[in-house]
């Protein structure tokens, strides 16, 4: 519905302040038309600000916003022709799903023929169609989210901003219209800005992640770029989970040789800033990128860790093992669930050599 | 009752706050129901217990040219009382539930203010100020004190509703396109709505049943109660009781009307409750 083109959302030295306090810190991002960007970050990051300032729902105490070429800065919420579905949904609870998804249509005075195609159509898109004169209680949580994304969508907006949409509703239905909405997106071809604090919804979904802390921009990239090349340790923490290894010594020629609790360890090219412990260094390495062997099979000690298992978690799709190094650090190993057989492999308390490939680790000065 | 129930299962207690809340509740009805029994008493002494059955004080109260004017005029005061006060009662609300700024808990209190201060102070006070600026038309007096006690319980009833109203609506209304007139008109007003009505039933019964303040500056014609309240120094018949009996009619029917629309609970927990 949305013509291909326009939707482009620009932000220049955005800040904005509650009070005195400010709670976005000049932060600058290009969404292209057409694209689907995630804000993600904790509570209290500043994404949910940011995206209530595109909508025009949260002034700007300075930098600009502009919306397909033109500045919105002072541009009143009801002027912007933009769809929000919001956290609680917001449905008018006094009006049909015919009224709400009609609500927009009728402020733009366009005629009733139209109107009542328009919502139809987009009922029908939205598996809605039957439901038109029912009230918003009458409905279930999804069909609720269903009814609140029509009320958006249906007026053609140049930029569709979802608050969180998603977080009323149990795990399944949750999936379900992830996947519905990416689909939907991708045929309107309509510029999509979504706000979570699920790293995992953020990263199913997008077509690049802006990872926010604290008011500012800790890195924006595609979603492998921002799993698998960190700009910094907040991300590399918040984005998965990382396991973080204290590197006692750096050593060779390329200071490309680590010691971790007493063994030596090939290191990473790639490094980044921000370590939290008082070590030189530390290797970050996610659960996934290690592979756990019975200890006797490690025959060259490149490259490899002893430790003991302390506890298996069996999780369904995958296994996690809680492991010990000789120093009693931890670390965390997961593994898909091979199948039957796949328990019995590893045993608690039985000594383990864990390998990776240093390109997987990344280095945390 | 609840808490009452839970009381019971005490030890020690056993059914004496069952008893309490009887006793609590006959002292408030009683009085009422000894007025409803005088107002079909016969004779003109108003004696109780009565000695038989009469209506002839209703058809008196409703006779006498006083009472019927006095009636039209506490109708047509309570009435431009209540739409007034629940029209800047439903402002204020709105202000107050959605702005935050400074001195907002000093507004609330100072718009609750009406209904702490003793009337008797709040007469004298209009008495004073009417005639300095020198406003005599009493009746226009009368109205604009009557906004003035009823405002609090308008602005209370509103600001209860608008509570439960999430901010998110008014703004999805926004985003959809609606300015803030619109927003509020076609979102916000119907799903208050029936905080609205209650609140000029309210503001209604407020001032219809107004004695103290109205008594302070009324000239020669006055509302019902202060007509009545001119009768019963004069003259000692059940007339008045005939008409205090419709006027506990009238306002029956008003907090009835009221449980409907909102639930008279939502009214009763909405002071402190201001966010």
């Amino acid at each position: 519905m949305s013509a291909r083109g326009k939707g482009e959302v620009r932000l220049d030295r955005v800040v904005i302040s509650y009070g005195k306090e400010p709670v976005v810190h000049g932060i600058s991002l290009v969404i292209a038309p057409g694209e689907f960007v995630c804000l993600l970050g904790p509570s209290g990051c500043g994404k949910t600000t940011t995206l209530r300032s595109i909508a025009g729902l949260a002034a700007i105490d300075g930098g600009t916003i502009a919306i397909d070429g033109e500045v919105a800065n002072l541009l009143p919420a009801h002027r912007r022709g933009i769809g929000m579905v919001f956290q609680d949904l917001a449905l008018f609870p006094h009006m049909s799903v015919r009224d709400n998804v009609g609500f927009g249509l009728a402020l733009r005075k366009i005629d009733a023929a139209t109107s009542a195609s328009r919502i139809r159509e987009i009922l029908a898109l939205l598996h809605l169609s039957g439901f038109e004169d029912r009230l918003p209680r009458q409905l279930s949580g999804g069909q609720q989210q269903r009814v609140a994304l029509a009320r958006s969508l249906v007026v053609n907006p140049s930029v569709l901003l979802l608050d969180e949409p998603f977080a009323a509703l149990d795990r399944k239905l949750r999936e379900e219209m992830r996947r519905e909405i990416r689909a939907l997106q991708r045929a309107l071809g309509i510029t999509t800005v979504f706000v979570t604090h699920d790293q995992e919804e953020a990263l199913t979904m997008s077509d690049r992640v802006v990872v926010m802390n604290g008011g500012r921009i800790e890195q924006i990239g595609t979603p492998d770029e921002v799993y698998e090349a960190p700009a910094n340790r907040f991300v590399l923490d918040f984005v998965g989970f990382s396991n973080f290894l204290r590197v006692e010594a750096i050593s060779g020629a390329d200071r490309d040789r680590g010691t971790i609790a007493g063994t030596a360890v090939r290191l990473p090219p790639h490094a980044i800033e921000g370590k939290a412990s008082d070590a030189i260094a530390e290797l970050a390495i996610r659960p996934e990128r290690i592979r756990l062997l019975r200890d006797d099979t490690v025959r060259d000690a490149a490259n490899a860790l002893t430790g003991r298992i302390l506890d298996i978690a069996y999780e369904g799709a995958l296994l996690t093992y809680d492991v010990a190094l000789a120093d009693g650090q931890r670390v965390f190993v997961r593994e898909a669930n091979a199948g039957r057989g796949a328990i019995g492999q590893h045993r608690i308390d039985q000594p383990v050599a864990l390998r990776w490939q240093p390109e997987d680790a990344v280095l945390v000065r | 009752m609840n808490a009452g129930a839970r009381l019971e299962t005490l030890p020690g207690l056993g059914i004496t706050p069952r008893l309490l809340t009887l006793a609590g509740c006959a002292l408030l009805v009683l009085p009422q129901i000894i007025v409803i029994i005088t107002s079909i008493d016969p004779s003109p002494a108003a004696i109780f217990p009565p000695k038989g059955i009469s209506f002839e004080w209703y058809l008196n109260a409703f006779t006498r040219h006083a009472f019927r004017e006095a009636l039209a005029i506490s109708v047509i005061v309570a009435s431009i009382a209540a739409v007034l006060s629940t029209t800047i009662g439903t402002m204020a609300a709105v202000f107050i539930v959605r702005r935050r700024f400074r001195g907002r808990e000093l507004l609330i209190a100072a718009l609750q203010l009406p209904m702490l201060i003793p009337e008797v102070m709040l007469g004298l006070g209009f008495l004073i100020l009417f005639s300095r600026a020198g406003m005599t038309a009493s009746l226009f007096n009368i109205g604009l004190a009557h906004v003035l006690i009823t405002l609090p319980y308008a602005m209370r009833v509103v600001m209860a509703n608008l509570q439960t109203v999430s901010v998110s609506v008014e703004e999805a209304a926004h985003v959809l396109g609606a300015g803030p007139v619109k927003s509020f008109v076609s979102v916000t007003l119907p799903i208050i709505r029936s905080g609205v009505v209650a609140a000029l039933i309210f503001s209604f019964i407020v001032s219809f049943d107004n004695f103290t303040l109205t008594a302070f500056l009324v000239k020669s014609r006055g509302t019902l109660p202060i007509e009545i309240y001119a009768y019963i120094r004069t003259e000692s018949d059940p007339t008045i009781a005939a008409i205090s009996t419709l006027l506990i009619l009238v306002s029956i029917a008003g907090i009835l009307a009221i449980e409907r629309v909102m639930g008279i609970d939502k009214f009763s927990h909405a002071g402190g409750s201001a966010r």
